[in-house]
């Protein structure tokens, strides 16, 4: 009887223990990503509309893709879609779950940078019981990586793989404006869409600690040579550009650069543009040309300009050894392409794959957040790395930005598209940013040639 | 600053004449159902993604698409007055009014999940590309014609109401539903085809600007409140009102767009003269006890 009761409480004390080690957060983080259990990527995003929906799709085939391949020192690769409906507070609600539930290795939220910052605050809490990697894909706001650098060993497992604005919108316009003034443009108009996120882009950039002063897009179009005979904060969805198209012609203007995001109504401008007195004058659409904007404007884009829209990717095949040719995967799995596709999502889950495999495993977190920092790829717009001069709030982000001269593009990182629609919608590069890329300024055509 | 004024007069004048189209509907609904049609938005959206639909799934060319559209939009006007708004509009307004919201937004919703921005639709419905020159003002011919359509158009209307048989009854009907049921009109048969009547101003302008307008599944809501606020500020469901009140909104949105060259005032502007008018006169421009 007594030997009975023994055995009874030292079950109870074996399940007891077991329960509770099971339970305890580090040890059940240290169980995320062992042995043979599956490396966990828990996505974030808004699934109610598009931009969500094809990043998180194309993460999904990522994963496939790696598996079929005996995927990462042979776990499988799962990929966990959470919708947070673009709402913080399920966004939060979501982080948590990917870390408890899901016992995500590394949890990826899609913009906007609101969220983005909401669950950051909440993985700061988190991550000394749930060590894990955050990968802020596609949001752009400077307060993401800005408090890495002072204060590294809290915030060391941040990263974005994104450029962050304002800082980096300048290099992705000027290569526009130098482009304008090498075939000939010498009044140039300049709009941008009024938020918060391009607030700065007309002003110049005052000098931190970190950097000298650089000038503002209407500065340095003045520095060139160039006069800058229109200059506006264009509405958000304004809907009615015709005004402005008929004052900016009025001013003499040769050329137009438009900078916006991809949510704008960019294809109501175009149907304007070209029924009004500036047709004829050479269009830049920095960002904001999401996709199937051909189709969107009934081709009437013909012969605009876009840039920083990734609407073709400028490096496949032999070029990006690591990251399957992303024009072959789209019609195989009929999936559509749009900006953070081509930069960050499809890219980024070949990039972890290479960092674990760098850093072993994913047990040790500090290992693998050194092989963050350290692993390099090659992915359809060029070189995925992270900054590592200690520079806010370019520490940690994606290498876009040289930090010897901030105001230019980083001489080994990513690119961003500067292309022309032609004939049928066919899209043509006028730089040529790696070897291989068939591109070159003469083959540029002037709307009004195109239309003839 | 002669310039800026002809291009004010020139958009002024086909501005206020597309307002016209999008608002006529309303204006009719208001005077001949007595009902603030909430639904009306989702007009807009069936009319590009409708024929979009019998366009890319069907295959149909453009014309047929277009007809398919208008029959599908007939019976579902026709479903709607027979099972909702029969139902409920001498009873019941408030489910009336939340009926046909929750139409129209579902609707929106099933548009936006069907063809989000990203599918790329787009309508050719072009009639002439390219731009006319008045004077200094430059005016894309699409918007030309769609001006001289919509005064056509809501000349038709207006001869219909005045000489026809119909015409008559319906305008009978909207000063007094008792007695024109008592003279024998078939309130029943007349109020569904007003319902019917109602969509051809709409799916005409919106086939006209979709080449040089907003196209997307949420325009709904922006046309609609262009309709209401030149109904109200026309006299709900007075078609000289209405007429009067689309220029007078188009001339301040073009003042707003080419003389002060800030677009982004234009519903701003169009709202503030709406309340000071209805200060003023608080039936609106014209009386709304009669259609005509």
């Amino acid at each position: 009887m007594e030997r009975k009761l023994y055995s009874n409480v030292l079950a109870i004390l074996i399940f007891v223990t077991l329960i509770f080690l099971s339970s305890y957060p580090p040890l059940a983080a240290a169980s995320r990503g062992s042995g043979d259990e599956p490396v966990t990527i828990a996505f974030i995003a808004d699934l109610t509309n598009a931009a969500g929906q094809l990043p998180s799709a194309w993460m999904h085939v990522a994963a496939k893709q790696i598996n079929e391949s005996g995927g990462v020192l042979g776990r499988q690769v799962r990929v966990v879609t959470e919708d947070c409906k673009g709402q913080p507070n399920l966004a939060v609600e979501a982080y948590t779950r990917a870390l408890i539930d899901h016992k995500a290795t590394v949890v990826a939220i899609y913009p906007r940078s609101e969220i983005v910052l909401a669950c950051e605050s909440k993985a700061g809490e988190m991550y000394s019981d749930y060590p894990h990697i955050f990968l802020a894909v596609g949001a752009a706001a400077e307060q993401i990586t800005s408090r890495i650098a002072d204060n590294y060993e809290k915030w060391k497992f941040v990263f974005r793989d994104n450029y962050t604005v304002p800082a980096a919108t300048l290099p992705i316009i000027r290569p526009v404006v130098d482009f304008y003034r090498s075939i000939g443009v010498r009044k140039v108009a300049l709009l941008r869409e009024d938020l918060m996120w391009l607030a700065g882009l007309f002003k110049t950039m005052p000098a931190t600690k970190y950097h000298g002063e650089f000038a503002g897009l209407p500065d340095y179009a003045e520095s060139l040579g160039m006069e800058v005979v229109y200059q506006k904060a264009v509405k958000y969805k304004a809907g009615m550009y015709s005004p402005l198209l008929e004052a900016i012609a009025a001013a003499g203007a040769e050329g137009i650069i438009f900078v916006g995001s991809d949510g704008n109504d960019f294809d109501v401008f175009i149907k304007q543009w070209v029924n009004s007195s500036a047709r004829d004058l050479h269009m830049t659409l920095a960002g904001g040309c999401g996709g199937k904007f051909w189709e969107r404007t009934g081709g009437k884009t013909l012969g605009v300009i876009s840039r920083g829209s990734c609407l073709v990717p400028l490096l496949s095949g032999e070029h990006t050894p690591e990251v399957p040719d992303v024009m072959e995967t789209a019609k195989k799995y009929g999936l559509d392409l749009c900006a953070q596709v081509l930069t960050s999502a499809y890219p980024d889950v070949f990039f972890i794959k290479k960092a674990i495999t760098k850093a072993g495993g994913t047990d040790d977190m500090d290992a693998l957040i050194k092989a963050m920092e350290e692993t390099r790829i090659v992915g359809p717009m060029g070189p995925l790395h992270f900054e590592m001069t200690r520079i806010p709030p370019f520490f940690h982000g994606a290498a876009f930005v040289d930090m010897k001269d901030p105001s230019k593009e980083h001489p080994d990182g990513i690119r961003v598209d500067l292309v022309q629609f032609q004939k049928d919608g066919k899209l043509v590069h006028l730089n040529k940013p790696f070897p291989g890329v068939d591109g070159s300024p003469e083959y540029y055509k002037s709307p009004a040639e195109l239309r003839k | 600053m002669s310039s800026a004024l002809t291009f004010v007069l020139v958009f002024g004048l086909m501005m206020g004449a597309v307002y016209l189209l999008i608002a006529l509907g309303f204006s009719l609904v208001c005077g001949v159902l007595r009902i603030f049609h909430l639904g009306y938005a989702y007009f807009f959206p069936l009319t590009i993604y409708g024929t979009w639909l019998f366009i890319s799934e069907f295959g149909l060319p453009l014309a047929q698409s277009i007809v398919a559209m208008v029959v599908v939009q007939l019976v579902l006007s026709v479903v709607l007055y027979k099972f909702m708004i029969r139902r409920t509009m001498e009873t019941d307004e408030l489910t009336l009014l939340t009926g046909l919201l929750l139409t129209a937004l579902i609707i929106e919703q099933l548009v936006a999940w069907r063809y989000p921005i990203q599918t790329g639709v787009y309508l050719n419905t072009t009639i002439m590309d390219g731009i006319w020159k008045f004077g200094r003002a430059v005016v894309p011919k699409q918007l030309v014609i769609a001006s001289i359509v919509a005064v056509v158009m809501t000349s038709l209307f207006a001869l219909f109401f005045i000489k026809t048989k119909m015409g008559l009854a319906v305008r009978a009907l909207s000063q007094d539903i008792l007695n024109s049921q008592i003279v024998g009109l078939n309130v029943e048969k007349l109020y569904s085809r007003t319902m019917m009547l109602i969509l051809l101003p709409v799916v005409v302008a919106m086939l006209l600007i979709a080449p040089v307008w907003t196209v997307e599944p949420a325009m709904g809501w922006q046309y609609m409140t262009t309709a209401i606020l030149i109904s109200v500020l026309g006299g709900l469901g007075n078609i000289k009102g209405t007429i009067i009140a689309s220029f007078l909104i188009g001339f301040t949105h073009s003042t707003m767009c080419f003389l002060v060259q800030e677009p982004r005032f234009m519903n701003l502007s169009a709202l503030v003269l709406v309340m000071v008018i209805l200060i003023v006169r608080p039936q609106g421009i014209a009386r709304s006890e009669s259609l005509w």
